[in-house]
């Protein structure tokens, strides 16, 4: 019994103190807001007179005197823009102020309880139930702003005010158009984008979206980049239904060993106008990616072609490395080489 | 003798690397060899795992399938290649290549 009597007496004491220090810092904040000058007071102002927005309501929508009509119609905007304005502020700031209250509560809280533990002469017990009650009130800080997206509300409200400057920016562009042009319902629809700009759920949509095409924009250039490294992927349809298409006539050629035959297949190709120069450049090709004997093996085929002494296997070098470079072009999105390829093996 | 080196994304599957060396090398070459690799590009800033496949030339006589297996000594009815470590979807595995 006098051993939880101590234990209680403990914690009032830390109690009490945590109290006082509360009340002192509370006493002694020096942050303090700005008194709102005479002239921007919420009261007695047009923007909160309904039955001066009716008149400027109607005065914008008279056509017959333009400039008066734009005249109401900018009043107008200019008091949604305030009214929007004065929402927004006012969210932001008890936001903040309740954020701030929190975060000052939890610190000193958590100060306050781990101060205890040193400070209290009670038992063994009574230092274990603050060290219990302390662990679990930083668990519990961690979650709240964890699970409430309490440190990301910056982000969001830069977010915010962001949006709500392009939509601003696209209001004040149009301010000058006639109200033909720009009437006050696609401006009020307007200054309703306005406000939506300012509210959490149109930041968090508005930060996702970014987020997602800024991914998007860096995949693709890796892509970019892959491709121009000459780095391969799997294998496309198109790829794959080209080389089905190819795999049967170039197998028939090579098997045949005939050297008439592989003379006048390559003979279509230097006559057509797609293949002809591909064949000029295969030994400078980069994509084929040749080593240094590949690439020579195929300059000596290349030779022995030009002047008359090629074997078969010189034809059917050239032939394959035509086949590899037709097939690069179509991965990289050119189908025609690889259809002038099939046609020239059909003997066409 | 490689005459034909050939740069692979080390993010695709084995079977899809498989398929696409299967296509790289039809009518005259045989997949000889497979070295993984780090490149460097510089252009986005970032390193990418890869694999480089060197193939030789081979008009006769081609494998023209291939089998890319965790290592193994042999595979029935089938020839042994070569034994390689190779990145497969972005991790460094040893794998044995067959052909026939």
């Amino acid at each position: 019994m006098l051993k939880t009597e101590k234990v209680f007496r403990t914690l009032n004491y830390v109690t009490m103190w945590m109290l006082l220090v509360g009340i002192c810092l509370l006493a002694t904040s020096t942050v303090r807001a700005q008194k709102k000058p005479p002239i921007l007071s919420d009261r007695d102002i047009s923007a909160f007179s309904k039955s001066e927005i009716q008149i400027l309501q109607r005065d914008a929508g008279d056509v017959a005197h333009p400039e008066k009509a734009k005249l109401a119609r900018n009043k107008l905007i200019a008091i949604g823009v305030e009214q929007v304005d004065a929402a927004f502020n006012d969210y932001r700031k008890k936001s903040r102020k309740r954020h701030d209250l929190l975060q000052f509560i939890f610190d000193f809280l958590e100060i306050g309880a781990s101060s205890a533990i040193n400070i209290i002469n009670g038992t063994e017990r009574a230092r274990e139930v603050i060290a219990e009650g302390l662990s679990f009130f930083q668990g519990s800080r961690a979650a709240f702003n964890r699970d409430f997206k309490f440190l990301e509300r910056q982000i969001l409200f830069d977010k915010m005010v962001a949006k709500r400057s392009q939509k601003l920016t696209a209001i004040y562009e149009k301010v000058n158009s006639e109200v033909d042009v720009y009437p006050w319902e696609q401006a009020r629809s307007e200054v309703r984008e306005y406000f939506y700009a300012g509210t959490m759920d149109e930041a968090l949509s508005s930060l996702s979206v970014d987020t997602g095409a800024e991914a998007k924009l860096s995949l693709k250039e890796l892509e970019d980049a892959k491709t121009a490294a000459n780095v391969r992927g799997k294998a496309s349809k198109e790829l794959l239904t080209a080389n089905t298409d190819i795999n049967p006539l170039f197998k028939a050629l090579m098997d045949s060993q005939d050297l008439p035959k592989i003379k006048a297949v390559y003979a279509l190709v230097k006559k057509d106008p797609l293949l002809e120069p591909i064949v000029k450049g295969l030994p400078n090709n980069q994509r084929l990616g040749l080593t240094p004997p590949g690439k020579k093996g195929l300059e000596d085929s290349l030779t022995a072609i030009g002047n008359g002494t090629a074997a078969f296997i010189d034809y059917n070098r050239v032939l394959f490395y035509l086949r590899v470079a037709v097939m690069d072009l179509l991965e990289a999105g050119d189908s025609k080489p690889v259809a002038a390829f099939i046609k020239v093996l059909g003997g066409n | 003798m490689i005459t034909m080196i050939r740069i692979y994304d080390g993010l695709m599957s084995l079977s899809d690397t498989q398929e696409r060396c299967e296509l790289d090398q039809a009518g005259g070459q045989q997949l000889k060899e497979i070295k993984s690799a780090i490149l460097d590009l510089k252009t986005v800033n970032q390193k990418v795992e890869v694999n480089y496949a060197g193939y030789e030339e081979k008009f006769q006589g081609l494998l023209t399938q291939l089998s890319f297996d965790p290592v193994s000594p042999s595979k029935p009815g089938w020839t042994k290649l070569f034994d390689c470590s190779m990145y497969v979807e972005g991790e460094l595995k040893p794998i044995s290549v067959f052909g026939k």
